[in-house]
């Protein structure tokens, strides 16, 4: 039994699910307590609500980072609209976790200074109350995506279309390859990236033609520089560089397949 | 009881291979596209079990991984099928396949926990090794056509891929 549960809180997927209702649901359970504080001009009353708060906003990092490590093994399970729905759910939580970090500061001064300055308490827990429903909202955006990914009973409406420039880094697998002056080509095929290594300069932009028979990743080893997502067979992929620096790169999928980008 | 069932699959496999080797048995390409077709079915049967039953992070992601990567390779020569004009035939190696399949469904289906992480990683790498060696030398040598030579190439350095990644695996569990 034991052994279960520790084998299920080893699967980020698990994880990401089971924590992901505090910074909603705790969240909406801290405003209530925050209103009626304010109501009851209350700083005692205040107090554990803004802890409640604090808490549920800040459960967004982890809820964010195992988000972010379920997304491969999520999106090769999902069908088409539920590829659609994940990308649309990673943009939204990418786009919009910062609501959270600022009410998280914003819960914790509001927690602090009052101490200090007695007669800001009623202030700043207006301010937490106002971010913290605009949070709310922002935060049943994100889930509302993310409930569809794989519960195909809750899809009463076709998935998100992407613009590619809505789509941004998220989904670029979906971007049409020729949208942008592309300046050097690599090509997947056999497992391989052909050229493994490619020199370019600030500015210039790279596409990956897939021309293998399975889907493949073009994802930075350090993490947050570029992820492709899946670029399903005989389709591309295309990044623009803007940075300088040496980047080594794989694929989630096969770890054995590895390049090279050097932009100077 | 595990052993057994690899050494029937193998042997299964072998006989089949071995009949289709023979010169009067040689494999037509209607017969290859269905025996690759049924041997990346299986494999997205068995997949998706492990991807739904197994508890085990690893291989529940190299199944997600076995899944999706047959699926895209089987779309691949479907389309390809239906661009030659080429119906898939049955044969007795496709059958044999198929029946494989089933048993070792059936078998994974009556496991659990780390017995079925095992059994089902252990087919795994018989069967990939299996595959590996009928493509190479049954099925590549014996294809007329061109086109579905190329697809049976390529589909080489991805079944060797999976076997690495499923040794590796079956080495961890131990």
């Amino acid at each position: 039994m034991i052994a279960t549960i520790l084998r299920d809180l080893r699967q980020p997927e698990y994880i990401h699910v089971l924590i992901n209702p505090l910074p909603v649901y705790g969240l909406a359970v801290g405003l209530i307590g925050l209103l009626v504080a304010i109501c009851l001009r209350s700083r005692p009353a205040t107090i554990p609500a803004l802890v409640v708060v604090l808490v549920s906003a800040g459960a967004a990092w982890p809820v964010y980072e195992y988000g972010e490590q379920a997304y491969n093994g999520v999106l090769s399970m999902a069908d088409e609209a539920g590829r659609a729905w994940l990308a649309a759910h990673k943009a939204r939580a990418e786009n919009l976790i910062w609501f959270f970090y600022a009410l998280a500061i914003l819960s914790a001064i509001a927690l602090i200074v009052p101490v200090k300055w007695p007669k800001s308490s009623v202030w700043l827990a207006i301010a937490v109350l106002v971010l913290g429903t605009i949070s709310l909202g922002v935060g049943g955006y994100i889930s509302y995506a993310g409930g569809r990914i794989r519960h195909r009973e809750f899809r009463n409406e076709p998935p998100p279309q992407q613009s590619p420039a809505a789509a941004g880094e998220v989904s670029p697998a979906a971007q049409p390859a020729g949208s942008v002056p592309v300046s050097a080509r690599v090509t997947i095929q056999g497992l391989k990236y052909s050229p493994e290594t490619i020199e370019i300069t600030k500015g210039e932009t790279i596409a990956w033609d897939n021309k293998d028979l399975t889907p493949h990743t073009v994802t930075s080893q350090s993490g947050g520089e570029f992820n492709s997502g899946s670029i399903e067979a005989d389709a591309s992929w295309s990044h623009t560089f803007t940075q300088a620096g040496t980047f080594p790169y794989s694929c989630t999928f096969h770890p054995e397949m590895n390049g090279t980008i050097v932009v100077h | 009881m595990k052993t057994s069932f690899v050494l029937t699959l193998v042997g299964l496999l072998a006989v089949g291979v071995v009949r289709a080797q023979g010169p009067a048995a040689a494999p037509t390409d209607p017969q290859i596209a269905m025996i690759a077709v049924t041997a990346d079915s299986v494999d997205i049967d068995a997949g998706k079990l492990a991807a739904e039953k197994s508890s085990n992070p690893k291989v529940k992601q190299f199944a997600q991984l076995m899944v999706s990567d047959h699926t895209s390779v089987n779309k691949k020569a479907t389309a390809l099928a239906k661009k030659l004009n080429l119906t898939p035939e049955e044969s007795e190696t496709s059958r044999s396949l198929k029946s494989d399949g089933d048993k070792n469904l059936e078998k994974l289906r009556g496991l659990s926990g780390a017995e079925f992480d095992k059994a089902y990683i252990d087919n795994e790498v018989t069967y990939h090794e299996s595959v590996i060696n009928a493509v190479t030398n049954t099925l590549i040598p014996n294809t007329k056509n061109a086109e579905l030579k190329k697809l049976l190439e390529s589909a080489g350095p991805i079944f060797n891929s999976h076997l690495t990644h499923a040794k590796e695996l079956q080495s961890s569990l131990r």
